[in-house]
């Protein structure tokens, strides 16, 4: 399945005899014009016969007409190559194919002669991991190079005539070469690899192909099939991550939503900017595609290899290539499962009440808690008693113990997190046909995925169908035509809370589930509490629904030899149906006040959709002079979108169960939208080598965007790139043995970057029908708003990106591995509205302009080793890279921290520097509470003991050993530095495998090295870092409970405000004075480590063997059971996934079992 | 090969089709939104285009403005500041002298300042209008320009007058503060323009937008404010302000000449209602109101009064400042019986406290008079019940105004004040969770038992007022004195119709002197005081208060008083008590006033001049060095 790797076949076989009688075989052939290998594919079927050739040597295209009757296959054989070349040997089982000049058939009568010799004979069995035979691998007796044999149709090979400390050398095209010492053994059996790295690759670049070693830009291309594997996974996005060094994959985990960060080698810009996703030259959405009809996917990643794309192009190009089957292949069919179970990994996790009851009282408050006059104290005791005995209590619903003085006190202590969530389950079945005639090549297929995500109902769930019809067909020998057409619908359901409150951190766990008694609510109703679990209980779902039909159309002509004219067309509609409905439903908090929510039911219709139509035409033209080497590229392409949105919400519905536009009683908000742009541009390619070992490259592209103002819509992006194979070179002669690649790459190029909204050169002014700002007779009023400034200047941003890469294989292609260094200039950045900052007396954020420039520096590392011990293959692939951004201009002359600044990192985290706590031996004395002489103040704050102490970095005039933010600006940063960076540093993937035997175990793992977050809120915060009146919502978390506590609160007492543990992993509690929001400053002391590493997938899997399964019909049975996000090594938080950073729908771990059959 | 031609050809001519100079492939405009060629041509365009200035009526900027959410977020803060009022959560940072750098906002704001003169440039061209309709929407415009200079000015003092539409090059946009007389004073003359060309289109504007009347409103509060600026900040040329106040004060006494007196039937019902009513469209004296509708615009402000998020209470210094009914001081008064006990701090004093803080009363939790309580057998417990109005029903909504006993938004009973927050729940101190406060005088001035509330989702629908002739009667009274004027019938004429309303004896200039109030600040007039604290109690919670103490330039007397919270026994509540001799806490007291916060004076804090004006924000001169900060910053 591999399409994108030809086999270059060596010839370098030798036939066991001659037996004269084989010459008489005979076929049937129903016409007698066919081509050569429709003749071979005959001999094959109808005879004993294998047929060795060199698709170098033979045309299997060319066509012949026999004249023969004798049906004799030799008579055939005669007439196919006469006046070729070719001449023919046949063996045992076997019909050698190969050019006369070579004169092969002298060579194996020379051969058939020494195996007579007398010596050792070793005999043996070959075979490839999945235990299949390997037939006509070659076996040479390495001290008598001429001197061997090749495997017989069941692998067999059996050579006499050797010494005993010979050593034999078994090689076959594709497959890693061995060298075995006998050591004294007469029986040898040997498993062989396949190895990719040694075969002539093929990449897919921009509008076209390149052989691998011809490559000079940085491009790493996945075979979808490795990557994907047998994981339990229904996006490519999810496959690709890890995958490819400098392609970064973030975001939350919800299944089915475009929910995920794509990013190749870092920030484009302040702007943002996100790589072009194209299937197959063309735009698509990725999350739509089912990825077992994906056959590769390249990463385009510096300017050389992009810049053909234009200007969207800047940050690279994930280049997806359905997959085509190649002529003259067998039908095949295939039929795969996958079942998953899947728990969620990462929980929220409070402290036990006890603590939470303790840091209430320590913060201060009265015993007398919460809305129904509940005495801390009794509670606290009464939950410590029920957990040892709950029968003592008589309590009711769901742990509530009705006290003497008829205070409802909350025993039941639970997890309300685990509450949410149970088991989800995964299923995807697909189904493909696929196959190729000489003329017609044709794949169909279909595939169906279904996740019923962790929370507890089936309400979470994702599904999508896809149906894939491609078909190829040589109309004529210059003419082709292709065809593909694919549909995929989607469906997603999502339970909704009110705004994201399922996944709220403010519930007690203390909070019963279920229903509220009746006897306890003050309207006497049994009503369900407003907890996570009863809100996907009783809410309605979000539904989305997503139609995606692409049409692709691809002409191939061929006028004349080495030119080849393409005419591409594609239509992509993505169709987007959004609908929710709220109702409306009763429930109570524990304030025991019965509520009905929203107040005002609202039914919200979305619906959107893009229409993507596109044009590419391009022509190729190849040539060889002698030893130079030529291909020249050119064309055009035009692209528009057009994208309409109509968003409709309507209140108070008549009916409840039929909820509709039409059925609105209340208030109607009714939205359009549009947005449309266009884009045209032409381009061009020029590859040239020499020797195919000095190898250059140009491209170009002259491109046009309606985003932009006429006067600068147009611009013209080059890239230049070269490589030299200097493992090549006569000089490097002597590392030959062990070095097989070396090759140095250099690229340089720019792309313009038009990643922002349409219409942004044009003053606009939004119009609101209906704007509560003012009631006229109750009803809101039409307004207009006024236009922002606007600059007619604006032009692209141009990304210029310079790369310095090396790629090397050594120990016999055992070690391969790639290296990159790049730099990459954004400039002419267009800052937003309001990024430059402007007085404000103008009334208006400063208009987008070219104003910025930007550099980021990177390097990729991709290192693969791959081996076989015996029977046990195995390879480690491992890539890490890293990157920076720094703005080097930005007109913030002031350096106002606020804004970006000249030598700026991005993502750079300010704050303050922690100093332990203060005590009281800081203050003057406990009633004033005066800091004394020289110790540091902070502004705004009367501090108190057992507050955060910061490191006094700077004073100026306004400030003299005070903490504060000074001027804001990078001269005068007030006592803050630059205390971390949240970008992600030093990312890494792995993949590890093994086989034996037909089983295979495959690990990934990804992860990321150093990254610096700030977090605040509950998950970080004792009270949620927020004021007192706010704690009786707040829970205390597991990680909060070690915080400053004096030993007396008396000031009479000689402890007063000494603190009990003066290294507390928190500041003091508060009940009153608010010097809570200096204590959670941002500052190094709560800055997060966000590394981590996650254990994404582990597979195990076996194949059967085919000698099994080949009695029934089947060519291929494979089962496997997998793991996906088995485990996670990080210091954040628990609940705080950091791929996501929040508390959130939960990352989920599936274990999955299922079965590939091919037919 | 003529086949292969044909096609080559057929291919050659679709590109040279796509390929061809066809410009308007690549232009592409917006299909929903005006621009400023099209967005100016009609009547209902400036109308619309107008509109979005209302916000500055909900822009907490200006402290007077209302929120649409919890009114501490809004003109509670106002009186905060002042120190009338206290968060029970944290204490004044102007008394404490937390008030921190400000590098962005601030309040130098000029985003409507941009919208107005857009509008303004618009008007001449706008050719389907009359004169007559372009003088009105010139008029609306000028009154905006001003009410929002009248907070940059207010905050700032000198500030760049713009009157123009600046871009990234314009030399004003980097130009210095413009002096503030010469501001203030341009100000005044486009606002008497405006008051003489604005037309009467209330039947196309709607009966609630800007007309003569609310500019005549404004120019009443504008001027009293900028005359007694330039009075107390010794700025000079002030009379010419008090003159226009008391012009424009009595045009609006003219026309509005009655004040409401409610419809629940307490004392001072109408002063209480007019921030609780459902419609104020007829209420007598609202000259511009904001209106709220069910389901289309709603408000939190009662609903956070129902809660415990609510935090706003009153120290002991500011409940002292309200006068006894027969018009005399706590000193003074032969009907006040002490604050030792919270029924007696109440008993005879001005009504308007009542709707301000809520008053004491014990009734016992269950079913019994009514369906969640009834009375206590202790006649005392229902002396306030029985002034505010029975809560028969407790329940959400209910019915009636500011009725007792008190219940929170989901209606649960609370079965006694006080309440609080750190109350004993033995001792009879702490009931509920909800509606407590530390200081023992919790503020409802939004609170009403006939809205409902709603803990998701703002449902409360009662109108605010936003210019009311109360104001106009205090900005006449004080400008009247100013001017040397104020005789016992101009005070009849304003405070004591107010004074009426409210049910507490009228004021006799002649019988106030020295010894009327022997706590006032003795820099102040005994007169001038007494109308400054008629002021301050009327409008107590409307976001006045600090904007009054600046211009007075007495805002240390008023945020340097420790705030304390009521007399209490110490057994009752987990707080400290103020030491009257050392002004710290301490709990070896048995009895004595809660102590809230610290005495600003012994921490060594306290009000700093600096504070009279805002800080320019620092932003503002890195960008722009020819802006000058105000002294002190």
């Amino acid at each position: 399945m591999k399409i994108c790797i030809i086999f270059l076949f060596v010839l370098s076989f030798q036939t066991m005899a001659i037996n004269s009688n084989a010459q008489d075989a005979v076929i049937n052939l129903k016409t007698n014009s066919l081509t050569v290998g429709q003749l071979i594919n005959e001999i094959e079927k109808q005879t004993e016969y294998l047929v060795v050739y060199s698709s170098r040597e033979v045309n299997t295209n060319q066509n012949v007409k026999l004249q023969n009757s004798s049906n004799k296959v030799s008579d055939y054989l005669d007439e196919a190559f006469a006046g070729t070349e070719i001449r023919y040997e046949f063996g045992n089982n076997y019909i050698v194919l190969a050019k006369r000049v070579k004169d092969n058939a002298g060579s194996i009568a020379q051969m058939i002669q020494s195996s007579q010799q007398q010596g050792v004979t070793v005999t043996g069995k070959i075979t490839d991991t999945d235990g299949i035979p390997v037939i006509g691998a070659t076996i040479v007796d390495l001290s008598n190079p001429s001197h061997g044999t090749v495997t017989d149709y069941d692998g067999n090979y059996s050579i006499a005539g050797l010494s005993e400390n010979s050593v034999l050398q078994i090689s076959y095209v594709g497959m890693v070469s061995q060298e075995i010492p006998l050591n004294g053994r007469t029986t040898i059996n040997i498993v062989m690899e396949s190895d990719t790295e040694m075969l002539d690759e093929v990449v897919v670049v921009g509008f076209g192909t390149q052989r691998k070693e011809n490559l000079t830009g940085a491009v790493t291309a996945v075979n979808m099939e490795q990557v994907l594997g047998d994981r339990p996974i229904s996006s490519a996005q999810l496959a690709l991550q890890g995958a490819v060094p400098g392609l970064s994959i973030t975001g939350g985990s919800t299944p089915g939503q475009n929910n995920k960060t794509i990013n190749i080698r870092g920030q484009l810009s302040i702007n943002g900017g996100e790589p072009l996703i194209l299937i197959d030259n063309v735009p698509g959405n990725l999350n739509m595609l089912n990825p077992e009809d994906i056959e590769s996917v390249s990463v385009l990643k510096d300017a050389a290899s992009s810049a053909i794309y234009g200007a969207r192009a800047a940050n690279g190009v994930v280049l997806v290539t359905t997959k085509r089957p190649k002529s003259g292949t067998d039908f095949k069919l295939n039929y795969n499962n996958n079942f998953g179970f899947s728990t969620s990994i990462n929980r929220p996790e409070q402290a036990p009440l006890s603590d939470y009851f303790q840091a209430y009282l320590d913060a201060g408050f009265s015993n007398t808690f919460w809305a129904n006059s509940q005495d801390v104290q009794k509670w606290a005791q009464y939950v410590d008693e029920y957990k040892t005995n709950p029968s003592k209590f008589n309590t009711i619903g769901d742990g509530i113990f009705i006290d003497t003085d008829g205070i409802p006190y909350y025993l039941h202590e639970k997890d309300i997190f685990s509450n949410v969530l149970t088991t989800g389950f995964y299923n995807t079945h697909n189904l493909s046909a696929s196959g190729g005639t000489e003329k017609v090549r044709y794949r169909m297929s279909g595939g169906y995925s279904s996740e019923d995500g962790p929370l507890i109902t089936d309400k979470d769930y994702y599904r999508r169908l896809n149906v894939s019809s491609y078909i190829s067909a040589d109309m004529t020998d210059w003419f082709t035509q292709e065809l593909d057409i694919r549909y995929a619908q989607s469906k997603q359901s999502m339970p909704q809370g009110r705004g994201n409150d399922i996944y709220t951190l403010r519930l007690g766990n203390y909070y019963p589930e279920g229903l509220m008694p009746g006897s306890l609510t003050l309207s006497g109703e049994e009503v369900p509490l407003f907890t996570p679990k009863n809100l996907v209980l009783y809410g309605n779902t979000t539904n989305t629904i997503r139609h995606n039909p692409r049409i692709f159309s691809k002409s191939i002509i061929k006028p004349i030899k080495d030119l080849e004219l393409v005419l591409e067309y594609t239509f992509d509609r993505d169709d987007f149906n959004y609908s929710y409905y709220s109702d409306k439903w009763k429930h109570t908090t524990i304030q025991l006040a019965v509520s009905e929510s929203p107040a005002n039911d609202v039914y919200t219709r979305q619906r959107y959709y893009t229409d993507y139509n596109a044009i590419n035409s391009y022509a190729t033209y190849n040539k060889s002079f002698g030893n130079h080497n030529l291909k020249a590229m050119g064309g055009f392409s035009q692209e528009s979108s057009f994208y309409e949105m109509i968003n409709n919400q309507v209140k108070d519905q008549v009916s409840s169960t039929i909820p509709s536009l039409g059925n609105a009683t209340g208030e109607k908000i009714l939205n359009e939208n549009y947005s449309e742009y266009t884009i045209r541009g032409g381009f061009f390619r020029l590859n040239y080598n020499y020797l195919n070992k000095y190898l250059l490259e140009v491209n170009g592209r002259y491109d046009g965007s309606s985003k932009f103002p006429k006067s600068n819509r147009f611009g013209f992006f080059p890239s230049l790139s070269a490589g030299w194979q200097i493992a090549e070179e006569g000089f490097m002669e002597p590392t030959r043995n062990w070095l097989e690649q070396l090759k140095l790459r250099f690229s340089w190029g720019s792309i313009g970057n038009q990643a922002i909204s349409p219409y942004q050169y044009t003053p606009s002014m939004g119009i609101n029908s209906s704007n509560g700002v003012w009631l006229i007779n109750g009803n809101k009023v039409v307004t207009i708003q006024s236009p922002g400034l606007v600059s007619s200047a604006f032009t692209w941003e141009n990304v210029e990106t310079a790369d310095i890469g090396l790629d090397f294989s050594v120990l016999n292609n055992r070690l391969t591995g790639t290296f990159d260094w790049y730099q990459r200039d954004t400039k002419g950045m267009i800052t937003k509205a309001g990024a430059i900052e402007l007085p404000s007396v103008v009334g208006t954020e400063a208009p987008a302009q070219n104003g910025a420039d930007m550099r980021t520096n990177g390097w990729e590392l991709a290192l693969n080793w791959r081996d076989r011990v015996g029977d046990l293959g195995y390879n480690i692939g491992f890539n890490l890279y890293d990157h920076q951004s720094k703005i080097t201009k930005y007109s913030n002359e002031t350096g106002l921290l606020s804004d970006y600044y000249e030598g700026a990192y991005l993502n750079n985290i300010w704050g303050y520097v922690s100093d332990g706590y203060y005590s009281i031996d800081d203050f003057e004395d406990t009633n004033s509470w005066r800091l004394k002489e020289g110790i540091t103040s902070i502004q705004g704050y009367n501090v108190r003991p057992g507050d955060m102490k910061f490191k006094n970095l700077n004073d100026d005039d306004n400030s003299t050993n005070q903490i504060d933010a000074g001027n804001n600006t990078l001269d005068n940063p007030g006592d803050r530095k630059i205390i971390g960076n949240s970008t992600p540093r030093f990312q890494f993937g792995s993949n590890l495998g093994l086989d034996y035997k037909g089983f295979g175990l495959s690990v990934l793992l990804q992860g990321v090295a150093k990254r610096e977050v700030w977090i605040s809120g509950q998950s970080l915060f004792p009270f949620a870092g927020s004021g007192s009146s706010d704690a009786v919502f707040q829970p205390i978390y597991y990680n909060h409970t070690n915080y400053w506590k004096p030993i007396s609160e008396d000031p009479n007492d000689p402890n007063y405000m000494v603190p009990e543990n003066p290294n507390a992993d928190y500041y003091r509690l508060y009940g009153q004075v608010q010097n809570v929001a200096s204590n959670t400053r941002t500052s190094d002391k709560f800055l997060q480590d966000a590394s981590y590493l996650r254990v994404k997938n582990i597979t195990l899997s076996y194949l059967f063997p085919k000698a099994l399964t080949h009695g029934i019909g089947v060519s291929d049975l494979k089962l496997f059971l997998g793991v996906e996000n088995l485990a996670t090594y990080t210091k954040l938080p628990k609940g705080i996934d950091p791929e996501r950073l929040n508390w959130n729908y939960p990352f989920y771990r599936t274990v999955s079992f299922g079965a590939n059959i091919t037919f | 090969m003529k086949k292969k031609n044909h096609i080559t050809i057929l291919i050659v001519s679709i590109l040279f089709v796509f390929t061809a100079c066809n410009d308007s492939f690549l232009e592409k405009y917006p299909k929903t939104s005006l621009t400023e060629e099209t967005a100016f041509e009609t009547y209902d365009n400036f109308k619309s285009f107008v509109f979005p200035l209302y916000e500055m009526f909900i822009n907490n900027t200006i402290a007077t403005s209302l929120n649409n959410g919890f009114a501490q977020n809004g003109p509670y803060l106002g009186d905060v500041w002042a120190g009338h009022l206290a968060r029970r959560n944290n204490f004044n940072p102007y008394a404490f002298q937390t008030i921190t750098n400000s590098s962005s906002g601030n309040g130098w704001n000029f985003g409507y300042i941009r919208h107005i003169n857009m509008m303004l440039e618009n008007i001449d061209g706008a050719d389907n209008l009359t004169q007559e309709e372009k003088d009105h929407w010139k008029s609306v415009g000028y009154f905006f320009h001003s009410y929002w200079y009248m907070e940059l000015v207010n905050r700032f003092g000198d500030v760049p007058w713009i009157t123009e539409v600046l871009d990234e090059t314009s030399p004003k946009a980097y130009g210095p503060r413009d002096d503030r007389k010469m501001v203030t004073d341009s100000m005044l003359i486009r606002l008497k323009w405006a008051e003489d060309h604005i037309g009467n289109f209330e039947n196309r504007d709607g009966n609630n937008t800007i007309n003569q009347d609310v500019i005549q409103a404004a120019i009443s509060r504008f001027t009293l404010r900028e005359g007694t600026w330039r009075k107390y900040h010794n700025l000079g040329d002030h009379d010419k302000y008090f003159q226009e106040c008391v012009r424009v004060s009595e045009i609006l006494m003219g026309k509005y000449p009655q004040l409401y007196t409610g419809t629940d039937g307490q004392p001072a019902a109408g002063y209480g209602e007019m921030w609780i009513s459902k419609d104020l469209s007829d209420v007598p004296g609202v000259i511009l109101y904001k209106e709220y509708k069910d389901a289309i615009l709603t408000h939190n402000n009662g609903y956070v009064e129902h809660t415990s998020s609510h935090i706003i209470e009153m120290p002991q210094h500011t409940v002292d400042l309200y006068l006894c009914k027969d018009g005399l001081t706590i000193d003074n008064s032969s009907l006040y019986e002490g604050d030792k006990d919270m029924y007696s701090t109440f008993r005879n004093r001005d009504p308007r406290m009542y709707h301000t803080i809520m008053p004491p009363f014990r009734v016992k939790p269950g079913s019994g008079d009514y369906p969640t309580w009834s009375f206590t057998d202790n006649a005392t417990d229902r002396e306030y019940i029985d002034i505010m109005g029975l809560n028969e029903s407790c329940s959400n909504p209910g019915v009636g105004m500011k009725r007792l006993p008190a219940q929170n938004w989901g209606a649960d009973l609370l079965p006694y004040i006080p309440n609080l927050q750190n109350g004993i729940g033995n001792q009879g101190t702490k009931a509920k969770a909800f509606v407590a406060c530390r200081s023992g005088y919790y503020v409802w001035k939004h609170w009403s038992n006939w809205e409902t509330s709603f803990n998701n989702g703002a449902l409360n629908t009662s109108h605010k007022p936003i210019f009311k002739i109360e104001e106009v009667l205090l900005n006449y009274a004080e400008s009247k004195w100013e001017l040397g004027q104020f005789t016992q019938d101009a005070a009849n004429k304003s405070i004591n119709k107010l004074r009426e309303r409210a049910e507490v004896a009228p004021m006799t200039i002649a019988n106030i002197d020295n010894t009327f109030d022997p706590k006032r600040d003795p820099r102040v007039d005994p007169v001038l005081w007494e109308i400054r604290r008629e002021r301050t109690i009327e409008l107590m919670a409307e976001g006045f208060g600090f904007d009054d103490i600046r211009r007075w330039k007495t805002a240390d007397w008023f945020v340097n008083k420790q705030q304390l919270g009521m007399w209490i026994e110490q057994s009752k509540v987990n707080e400290s008590l103020w030491d009257e001799g050392t002004h710290l806490p301490t709990r070896n007291l048995t009895e004595g006033y809660i102590y809230l916060w610290g005495d600003p004076l012994v921490e060594g804090k306290g009000w700093l001049d600096k504070y009279y004006l805002y800080q320019v924000p620092t932003d503002e001169i890195v960008l722009n060095p020819e802006i000058e900060q105000n002294p002190g910053w």
